[in-house]
């Protein structure tokens, strides 16, 4: 009975009332066999004629006697259903059911798509007027209505929750409607209506007639399904609450002119150095179906004059990309703080927007250019030395960073083993591991995470390398950082014998310059002595690769290389030095280094992008700054935030954790124990750590957000976030109506233009139905009398 | 007159409308008396009927004179014989005919007996012999025609005495009958009829055969003739073990149908064997009913007897 009335208080108010018209379908059943049961006995001489009758008749009499019975049952029927029924407007049903009050839901996309100009105004103005008209009529009703306001932008707060719409309130409530400005945010219709399933499922006792309206402008990134939302995309969900509700609307506001140009991409070639000229390449996108003509495609660089480039001709629906190359002039800062930040925009303008552009929110991209000094280089020397040309890294922060005017790019420091331990890492981009003996288990750890977290780790191996720690430690059977495992150091002491490189993988970034006709180039380099290695063929999610080998009959890696998490290990098994070989005097060692930092710096140029909506997260060490920082917003706004620990990400973290799960699962006596133990073993670490982070969520603007930090010194570091509309917005293909009703099936949905909508006001869906149950309820009253008439006079 | 009026059948109020009223028959009946019926017999009674030539043989004390003496020649005059009426009653005393008992209105037997009681009183007052057969499936009790008066007595006795059993089953029990009654004379059978009509048609004719007088009068309840029912009712058959729950209303229309084909058929029967049919409805009062159909019978014998 309780699944029975749940099932049914999907589409109608009083189900129990329901089951009960439903029970009481017996009841002329009940009368009838009754009737059967109650006769008079005669008898009877002129049987004959009787049974002559009654032959003759029996069949007849028993179909109208059926048919009758079904029509009292199903007049008894429509009235248990028209009791049900949660619309029933007049006065006498009101009274009978207390419940002619309307809540009425009204989910407005307020999406970046609604700036498209339409006839020279917003979709968004359109949409609000919808809204207006609506909020005004519910007024005028004779019902009493209730009125909700969930924004797509903000779908887990309503924006007006549950007011009383009368004459008094409602000129309040147009007017917080006339001032809602569309969002720079996509339309998340599905979290709205996701939100709005969940009001409505824990209303279930005030269960008022519900009527859901969405205004939007049906854009068809909006309502597509989408892989990872599953059963839940927008047309299902909409579904499901138009059956939870009385009547659902959808409210048309949009138009089906597509033409629109769109910033796709702003992407850097290379991480940004100051004082080095870097390459940018913009897309530009044509998401409309005419060909766009004469783009001026403007890139500023904050207070430089624009550069321009003009692209003739974008064809419908295709994009275009356009280099610019800028150099940003190292400023002169203070000691420290070596990234600074650049304000990039990018502004697309063309001659005939109205065609082409109708969407001029997405014209304009932003790109927070943090540029550095050089690509941010750590050296840890196993063998440091005082002399000239004996320390292990010697020839290698020179290769890195030579001494004179010109800049290389990189910025390398220098520090030894035991120095390393107090290092902050997560300032540098790539670490060279040169011929380190130990490393103690926390700096693995913190190596670990550093790796993990995105950075690029080379060893470079030579005599100094403990076997069995590395082995243990770094390798340890392919969960470590090293993807080999040591063999053994080969090659021949005396210099007499050698090897040189071989290139296994041309394309490989680091080694294209060495490819094909510039081999011998590297072939001059004589290797006397090498490690052995084992690489394992995989590990964890990624492939180990080997870039290079060494000739030679045994045909040995030289380099392997493996991701980490978002980072990456490249293993040399060599030195960097000159001890094992004559590499560091060639001039390919120079090249080789330069370009092996840059590959594993990889590219960190965009670390400040964000979509509109999408939260800035910093990472924020409280050894080194205060607790509160301050975001600087467009439209000069500026708020503080505060930062809160962070979850502490360790590599092993996963491994490390599913046993602990396990546990908790097993034991059923002490599961709470164990689980209140692994949740305390949980937020340990992130006690100790000082690593908090800085989250903002308020990103609805487009535009830069600049992060203000306060280190514990006094001085200022501001980080740069750019955040770009959502690119997806920028395709104003509407949906497809075919689809989109099938998607829907059989829901009661009635998709109307913007214009229709505030004839539809007052009227619930089920109020139709309500009538219907009416007229048929009289017409079967009616049949049964004219049959009954008739078979009566037959007889 | 005592005892007769004691009998249940013989109703004062009856047989004082239909006591100035007479039953004659209309066809020729053998009778022994002279009396008010056309006897077959052309005799010497009162009534001229022709002349005829005198031959050799005839009782002289026939001869007319008057025309002899005006003619010389020897004529004898005949007069049309009127005898008195031998009429039996058969009366249905299946069970058929108890329809109607412990209702208000009489049962069908119980009309038909009134009404045989009421005639044989008729017919006794007016000299004629009167005899009553009562049938089921056979004949149950004959008692002959007499026209002794205290026959009535012995008639209304065994009246009483009937009580409406078994089945009717006429083909037997008239031919048996067709052949007791040897005298022509008037039949009367008062019956429901419910039986087969290829056979009443045959048993009639029987009857018709042997020249005599029948007179048919279908004692009908009202109910079989208006089926009146409204509620579901459980018909149990009289005669038969036949059952049938039905809804009245919705047979009523058939059932009448069939009640009127086969009045029609009977009537039908009846007049193409020259038999008066009388269709007594048990609402009809009985002496109304009789009344009726006697002062039909004088104005059409009336006409009979001019031509």
């Amino acid at each position: 009975m309780g699944f029975l009335t749940s099932a049914l208080s999907s589409w109608m108010l009083s189900p129990w009332l329901f089951l009960v018209g439903a029970l009481a379908v017996s009841v002329p059943i009940i009368i009838h066999l009754l009737n059967k049961r109650r006769f008079k006995i005669v008898d009877w001489a002129a049987m004959d004629f009787l049974l002559e009758a009654d032959k003759k008749n029996r069949r007849r009499v028993r179909l109208e006697n059926l048919l009758l019975l079904a029509m009292r049952c199903l007049a008894v029927f429509l009235i248990g259903m028209l009791l049900a029924r949660p619309f029933i407007p007049t006065t006498f049903a009101s009274r009978l059911i207390d419940n002619a009050q309307f809540e009425r839901v009204i989910v407005l996309d307020d999406s970046l798509s609604t700036q498209v100009q339409i006839g020279g105004e917003s979709a968004m103005t359109h949409a609000k007027r919808s809204v207006a008209n609506l909020l005004r009529s519910f007024a005028s009703s004779t019902t009493e209505d209730s009125f909700t306001l969930l924004l797509t932008s903000q779908p887990d707060t309503p924006l007006v929750n549950a007011v009383r719409v009368t004459d008094e309130t409602v000129d309040e409530l147009v007017d917080r409607v006339e001032s809602l400005e569309p969002s720079d945010r996509i339309a998340e219709l599905n979290d709205a209506f996701l939100e709005l399933e969940d009001i409505i499922a824990g209303d279930e006792g005030r269960s008022v007639n519900r009527v859901v309206y969405v205004v939007t402008d049906m854009r068809q990134h909006d309502w597509e399904p989408k892989e990872e939302e599953g059963e839940n995309h927008p047309a299902l969900v909409l579904a499901r609450l138009s059956k939870l509700s009385a009547g659902c609307y959808v409210i048309d506001t949009g138009d089906d002119e597509t033409g629109n140009l769109v910033v796709a991409s702003i992407r850097p070639e290379d991480t940004l150095v100051a004082g080095r000229s870097s390459r940018f390449d913009v897309t530009v996108a044509n998401r409309g179906a005419r060909d766009a003509r004469e783009v001026q495609v403007r890139f500023i660089a904050g207070d430089s004059i624009p550069l321009v480039e003009e692209i003739d001709l974008i064809p419908a629906g295709q994009s275009k990309t356009v280099p610019f190359s800028f150099t940003f002039v190292p400023t002169i800062t203070e000691e420290g703080d070596d990234a600074q930040s650049s304000e990039v925009r990018v502004e697309v303008v063309s001659s005939q927007a109205d065609e082409v552009d109708r969407l001029s929110a997405d014209s304009t991209a932003y790109f927070a250019a943090r540029v550095v000094r050089g690509i941010p280089t750590l050296l840890v020397d196993g063998d440091p030395s005082a002399a000239f040309g004996r320390s292990e890294t010697f020839y290698l922060r020179r290769a890195l960073a030579p001494v004179g005017e010109e800049l290389s790019g990189i910025a390398a420091d220098v520090v030894t083993e035991t120095e390393l331990e107090s290092t902050p890492l997560d300032k540098y981009q790539v670490i060279f591991l040169c011929n380190v003996y130990r490393l103690s288990q926390q700096q693995i750890a913190s190596l670990e995470q550093w790796v993990a977290g995105g950075g690029g780790l080379v060893m470079m191996l030579g005599d100094q390398v403990d076997e069995d720690f590395f082995n243990q430690s770094l390798f340890d059977e392919g969960r470590g950082l090293s993807p080999v495992r040591l063999i053994g150091p080969r090659g021949d002491e005396t210099r007499e014998q050698w090897v040189g490189f071989q290139v296994e993988d041309a394309r490989h970034e680091m080694l294209e310059g060495f490819a094909g006709q510039n081999n011998p180039i590297l072939e001059r380099v004589q290797i006397f002595r090498w490690w052995e290695t084992a690489p394992v063929e995989t590990s964890g999610d990624s492939l180990v690769s080997i870039p290079a080998r060494f000739t030679g009959e045994a045909h040995l890696p030289a380099m392997i290389e493996k991701g980490y998490d978002k980072g990456r290990v490249l293993v040399v098994t060599m030195p960097a030095d000159a001890d094992w070989s004559t590499w560091s005097d060639d001039p390919s060692y120079l090249i080789a280094m330069q370009e092996l930092a840059g590959y594993m710096a990889g590219n960190k140029a965009g670390r400040g992008e964000l979509r509109v909506g999408e939260p800035i997260r910093q990472p924020l060490d409280l050894t080194r700054y205060r607790i509160d920082a301050a975001i600087d917003m467009p439209g000069d706004r500026r708020t503080s935030v505060k930062a809160s620990p962070e979850d502490k990400r360790s590599g092993a973290g996963p491994v490390a954790d599913k046993p602990e799960r396990d546990d908790a699962q097993a034991g059923d006596a002490d599961g709470a124990k164990a689980e209140a133990a692994s949740a305390a073993g949980g937020a340990a670490p992130a006690e100790e750590s000082t690593v908090w982070q800085v989250q903002y969520d308020g990103t609805d603007q487009r535009g830069f957000y600049r992060l203000q930090l306060t280190r514990t010194d006094g001085g200022v570091e501001r980080l740069l976030f750019a955040a770009n509309v959502d690119p997806r917005e920028g395709d104003l293909r509407r949906v497809d109506r075919a689809k989109l009703d099938a998607q829907i099936g059989d829901a009661p949905i009635k998709i109307i233009r913007g214009e229709e909508a505030a004839a539809q006001q007052a009227v619930g869906a089920q109020w139709e139905i309500w009538k219907y149950l009416l007229m048929g309820l009289v017409g079967v009253l009616l049949g049964e009398q004219v049959l009954g008439f008739l078979f009566g006079k037959r007889r | 007159m005592s005892a007769v009026g004691a009998s249940n059948y013989l109703d004062p109020k009856t047989l004082d409308k239909i006591k100035r009223l007479d039953v004659r028959a209309r066809l020729v009946v053998e009778g022994f008396i002279t009396g008010q019926h056309k006897s077959p017999y052309h005799g010497f009674a009162v009534e001229f009927a022709t002349h005829r030539e005198y031959v050799p043989g005839d009782d002289t004390k026939h001869i007319d004179w008057k025309v002899w003496s005006k003619t010389d020649r020897l004529y004898i005059k005949e007069y049309e014989e009127e005898t008195n009426l031998r009429c039996t009653i058969i009366l249905d005393a299946s069970k058929s005919m108890r329809y109607g008992e412990g209702t208000d209105s009489m049962s069908k037997f119980d009309y038909a007996a009134t009404c045989a009681a009421s005639l044989a009183y008729l017919l006794q007052q007016q000299q004629d012999a009167v005899g009553l057969v009562t049938y089921d499936t056979r004949v149950r009790r004959n008692l002959p025609a007499s026209s002794h008066p205290s026959h009535l007595k012995l008639m209304l006795h065994e009246l009483d005495r009937t009580h409406p059993d078994n089945q009717t089953d006429v083909g037997d029990v008239f031919g048996e009958l067709a052949r007791q009654i040897s005298r022509r004379g008037m039949i009367v059978l008062l019956s429901d009829l419910f039986v087969d009509p290829a056979q009443l048609t045959e048993a009639l004719r029987q009857f018709r055969l042997r020249r005599h007088e029948v007179i048919v009068m279908h004692v009908m309840h009202e109910d079989e003739l208006t089926f009146p029912f409204d509620d579901n009712t459980l018909f149990r058959g009289l005669e038969s073990d036949v059952q049938l729950h039905a809804e009245p209303r919705a047979l009523r229309r058939s059932y009448l149908e069939a009640v009127e084909r086969f009045v029609a058929e009977v009537r039908k029967t009846c007049a193409a064997a020259g038999i008066d049919y009388v269709m007594m409805n048990t609402k009809t009062p009985l002496d109304a009913a009789l009344a009726g159909y006697l002062h039909f019978r004088q104005k059409t014998r009336r006409n009979t007897a001019r031509r």
